[in-house]
């Protein structure tokens, strides 16, 4: 299991990367998410929901309640521009994160 | 049986209950709900299971409601809109709770504040009351607006301007026969005096306007009985207002009665009118033909003299009222041609009358004056107001913070505080109507007028007050509003730094300063009017006013004067007996330099005199000194045949060094100057002694004089009645002392506005006085705990005391030189109007402030003496 802290501080760029495929709603990147991990995210799914509302505030994605062939009336969510610029930095936070533990775990040479 | 729909609309009324999840948020989790229930009945679970399931997630997400507040905020971590928006009723109930227990716990306070702003406001709605009853005068006339008094002006050539509100016997007909924008004229003349018989019933209290019978057709005075276009026609004819018929004929129909005039002619009732309104300039009980105060032959005088009666024109509408004077005085001046000076006719329209006429008593500059000085309490109320709220501010920094901490804005704590203080506003406004409602009559005796609270109860009234009101409220609640409102809550609730440190003291003294300058303004200025009224009371006329008894002469007394006065002077109470045409109170009578003239006069003088008819023993009886010459007098039958005296500056005036003996001639009259009077005031002290020649004239008797012995008022003035009354049952036997006639004549301004000023600075005074005492003793009570280690440390209570009203005492001092010069500039503008002066000195302005100090320390001198005897041990403890 992915701890709390880990998943609250990567649900921003894991919905984010999402969204950058293409418009969805809730419950899909719900169900994206819990395909990509695994379903190892230690969190709430409806809680998912107040944190969309969030980057919507925030200005990083925007909103349509839409009918689609796939179903019923459902609220879709689409990437910004800044929404874009957010998503590469946070990647590029990421990726320093991960070089450096990977840099860290290289297997440890004894001391001459 | 399970019902899914019936499950998830329980599952939504539940989740309603959550104040920030908002309809369309609860549609998206509908949908998210709908969608899992899907996944897992495809997957094989019963629906009743695949809902509880669902369910079970919002259950353990308890913070959704929360997290969606976060999500909606302004910014981030700040507060919860957990009340989004809108009404808060309950809040507005806790904070006029609030409100109200602040109140009931601190009463002095509030007192002080309430009170200080209403007394403000009460002062301000006595001032507007007062001059919207000023303002209203004349306003009931149908015509009122294109109705316009006829006066002139006098302009010698040396620069001296004289107004005559008086005119001329021709002048309204000439008027309505050359100018065609004059539709109407009318000669009006209001006497009182007369003495009125009805069979039993006599009185000489009624007005009398003698007018054409035009008056009708311009004025609105409507009829009850009688038809106005033919209710003057006869000479003879009388119209009644409704209480004086019902005065002479009670219970009987007053048309066709007879009223008989000063026992010398009956007039007949035409017509009966309604009672002249309160508001009226004209006023008058009886209407009676112009052409009745001439002989039966006589019908009306055609020469151009100067007369006691005024015109009064309707003008045609939309006339231009500069044109159509330019022709009133284009088509008169030729009747002048003689005089020698530039003589101008001018349009006083009806309606600023009361308050513009030229030789009225200045309602005006009085209505400027005192509405002035309202505003200046109304101001001083305000001051006193914000000033107590500031200083009670600091007290309130706690809440303040406690109030933003737990989520309220800027913009909530700047509606509460303002609201509080529109609020207190509004309650000084109730109260300051009970005022009013309570102390009308005195002010109605004050002024003397009958106004009523009714007034004050129309609408726009009502809604004026409001916004004067709200504005006080506003502008008192302004700056503590603001103020607190911008108090950082870590500040003031950090121990360091608590409400101690939150002043306003730049602003608070400020404040005081310009209270007590305002104060002392209104007072210097009212010790300055009192000054002065005592100084027209106790000044050197020039002749001896005590002891002096003035008396109207009716037709019928005046005929038989000379019996009368000798009945008078068989008693010992009575030193001397005269009479003469005109009072010595006000003589303004003059001949212009055409009607006078004297051997060696040069023919380019415009010398202008005043004059007066008297009888034998005038200036004995007045006890006028003589310069040279001497007085009138029996023993030489030549003066009946044309003696003059002139005063002194008459005597300058003709360039004569020695004018005893000479000829001279005014109007037609020859006679010789027979002596000089020492110049006497026979004008209000606001001019100066004029020349005046005196004719004698023993046949042009209507006021008598008549000089009593000292310590026999009472006796004496009982025994002029009863002569009086032996000699015409009719006359009006009520003679006055002088010194009262010409105050209530001449000065009826003066003793107003001295009596209303007085008030006013009283209640200046006393606003800001209770305002410092309120300051101080609550800034006092807040270093309670200073002054006890002060003590501690072995500061005496004297030097505490000495200390403390230090700060408030040199605040007031700094007002008292403020405040010196503003006053001098308003005594200055205020002496300005007399020609005679009551001497001011420095000692008044200076006594003032002493005064004012005194007030002052002893305001704040109760609670520091207070603080500074207290226990330490209680104070410190208390602490």
């Amino acid at each position: 299991m992915i701890s709390k802290a880990l998943t609250g501080a990567s649900t921003k760029p894991i919905v984010l990367a999402i969204l950058r495929r293409g418009e969805s709603y809730g419950y899909e990147i719900i169900q994206q998410v819990r395909d990509i991990t695994g379903g190892r995210m230690d969190w709430s799914e409806p809680m998912l929901y107040p944190f969309l509302k969030r980057l919507e505030r925030d200005g990083l994605i925007t909103s349509q309640w839409r009918l689609s062939d796939k179903g019923p009336l459902r609220k879709y969510y689409r990437l910004t521009a800044e929404g874009q610029k957010e998503l590469e930095a946070e990647k590029c936070q990421w990726l320093t994160v991960h070089s450096a533990l990977t840099l860290l775990w290289e297997p440890v040479e004894e001391k001459g | 049986m399970f019902d899914l729909e019936k499950a998830i609309a329980g599952w939504k009324r539940g989740m309603q209950k959550n104040p920030s999840i908002e309809e369309s948020d609860l549609a998206e989790l509908e949908r998210y709900l709908r969608d899992k229930i899907d996944d897992f009945v495809g997957a094989g679970l019963e629906p009743e299971d695949a809902f509880r399931r669902v369910e079970a997630e919002f259950v353990n997400a308890s913070g959704l409601d929360a997290a969606y507040g976060h999500a909606r905020a302004a910014r981030p971590g700040r507060r919860f809109p957990w009340r989004p928006g809108g009404f808060d009723f309950a809040l507005l109930r806790s904070n006029v709770r609030v409100a109200f227990r602040r109140m009931v716990r601190q009463k002095s306070f509030s007192l002080i504040n309430i009170g200080g702003l209403a007394l403000g406001l009460a002062v301000c709605l006595f001032v507007f009351l007062w001059v919207k009853d000023e303002i209203g005068y004349d306003r009931f006339h149908e015509n009122g607006a294109s109705l316009a008094q006829v006066y002139s002006t006098f302009e010698k050539e040396g620069g001296d301007r004289m107004v005559f509100t008086g005119s001329f016997y021709p002048l309204a007909e000439t008027l309505r026969a050359e100018c065609p924008e004059v539709v109407e004229a009318a000669r009006i003349s209001i006497e009182s005096g007369f003495s009125i018989r009805a069979e039993e019933r006599v009185s000489h209290t009624d007005a009398v306007a003698l007018a054409d019978p035009s008056l009708f057709k311009m004025f609105t005075f409507p009829f009850l009985k009688g038809n106005p276009e033919t209710a003057l026609a006869d000479k003879y004819a009388v119209v009644l207002t409704e209480g004086m018929a019902r005065k002479y004929f009670p219970d009987q129909d007053p048309i066709g009665r007879t009223l008989r005039v000063n026992g010398q002619f009956d007039v007949r009732v035409s017509a009966v009118i309604r009672n002249v309104p309160a508001q009226s300039s004209l006023r008058f009980d009886a209407v009676v033909n112009f052409s009745l105060q001439f002989a039966p032959s006589f019908q009306s005088p055609t020469h151009w003299g100067g007369n006691p009666l005024e015109t009064w024109i309707r003008f045609s509408p939309g006339a231009d009222l500069r044109a159509v004077t330019e022709k009133i005085t284009a088509i008169v001046r030729p009747h002048f041609e003689k005089a020698s000076g530039r003589i101008d006719f001018h349009l006083l329209p009806l309606l600023r009358k009361r308050l513009h006429d030229p030789e009225g008593p200045g309602l005006f500059r009085m209505i400027f004056l005192l509405s002035g000085a309202a505003l200046f309490v109304l101001a001083l109320a305000c001051a006193n107001f914000t000033n107590l709220s500031t200083a009670r501010a600091a007290t309130r920094a706690k809440e303040t913070g406690v109030r933003k901490a737990v989520g309220a804005r800027k913009s909530d704590l700047v509606r509460q505080f303002l609201g509080e203080s529109l609020g207190t506003a509004f309650l000084a406004f109730v109260v300051s109507l009970f005022l009013v409602l309570l102390l009308l009559p005195v002010f109605n005796r004050i002024v003397g007028k009958a106004l009523s609270f009714a007034a004050v109860l129309t609408p726009s009234t009502l809604l004026g007050c409001l916004i004067i009101a709200g504005l006080a409220g506003l502008a008192a609640g302004a700056y503590p509003a603001l103020a607190l409102a911008s108090f950082r809550p870590g500040d003031v609730l950090s121990a360091r730094k608590s409400g101690e440190k939150i002043r306003s003291g730049g602003l608070r003294k400020a404040l005081v300063v310009f209270q007590f300058a305002l104060s002392l303004v209104l007072v210097l200025i009212t010790a300055v009017i009192g000054r002065q009224l005592s100084f027209i009371k106790s000044k050197d006329l020039g002749f001896d006013r005590r002891d002096l008894v003035v008396l109207g002469l009716g037709p019928a007394l005046a005929g038989k004067f000379e019996a009368f006065r000798s009945d008078l002077l068989g008693h010992s109470g009575i030193a001397g007996v005269t009479a003469s045409l005109q009072n010595p109170i006000n003589i303004n009578s003059t001949v212009f330099a055409g009607g006078v003239d004297w051997p060696g006069k040069d023919p380019a003088s415009q010398a202008t005199l005043n004059w007066d008819y008297v009888d034998f023993d005038y200036f004995e009886t007045l006890k006028a000194e003589f310069a040279a010459g001497r007085p009138f007098s029996r023993e030489f039958a030549s003066d009946l045949q044309g003696a003059f005296v002139v005063n002194e500056t008459a005597a300058r005036l003709m360039g004569l060094p020695d004018p005893v003996g000479r000829k001279m001639r005014v109007f037609r009259q020859d006679g010789t100057i027979v002596g000089v009077v020492k110049d006497f005031h026979f004008q209000p002290l606001r001019t100066a002694i004029a020349p005046i020649v005196f004719g004698l004239r023993p046949s042009a008797r209507s006021t008598a004089f008549i000089r009593i012995v000292p310590g026999t008022e009472a006796s004496s003035l009982h025994l002029i009645a009863e002569t009086v009354r032996r000699f015409d049952p009719d006359a009006p036997a009520d003679p006055v002392f002088f010194d009262d006639l010409m105050l209530r004549d001449q000065y009826a301004v003066e003793e107003r506005l001295q009596t209303v000023s007085r008030y006013l600075s009283a209640t200046a005074v006393f606003i800001a006085t209770i305002g410092l005492f309120g300051l101080a003793s609550f800034l006092t009570r807040r270093r309670t705990k200073e002054v006890g280690i002060r003590k501690v440390l072995g500061a005496s209570a004297a030097g505490l005391t000495v200390k403390l009203s230090l700060e408030f005492l040199l605040l007031v001092a700094a007002a008292g030189l403020l405040a010196c010069p503003v006053a001098y500039v308003g005594v200055r503008k205020l002496m300005g109007m007399y020609a005679y002066r009551a001497p001011v000195g420095i000692g008044l302005f200076g006594l003032g402030i002493l005064s004012m100090l005194a007030m002052a320390a002893l305001a704040v001198g109760l609670e520091t003496v207070r603080a500074a005897r207290a226990n330490p041990v209680d104070s410190l403890r208390y602490e």
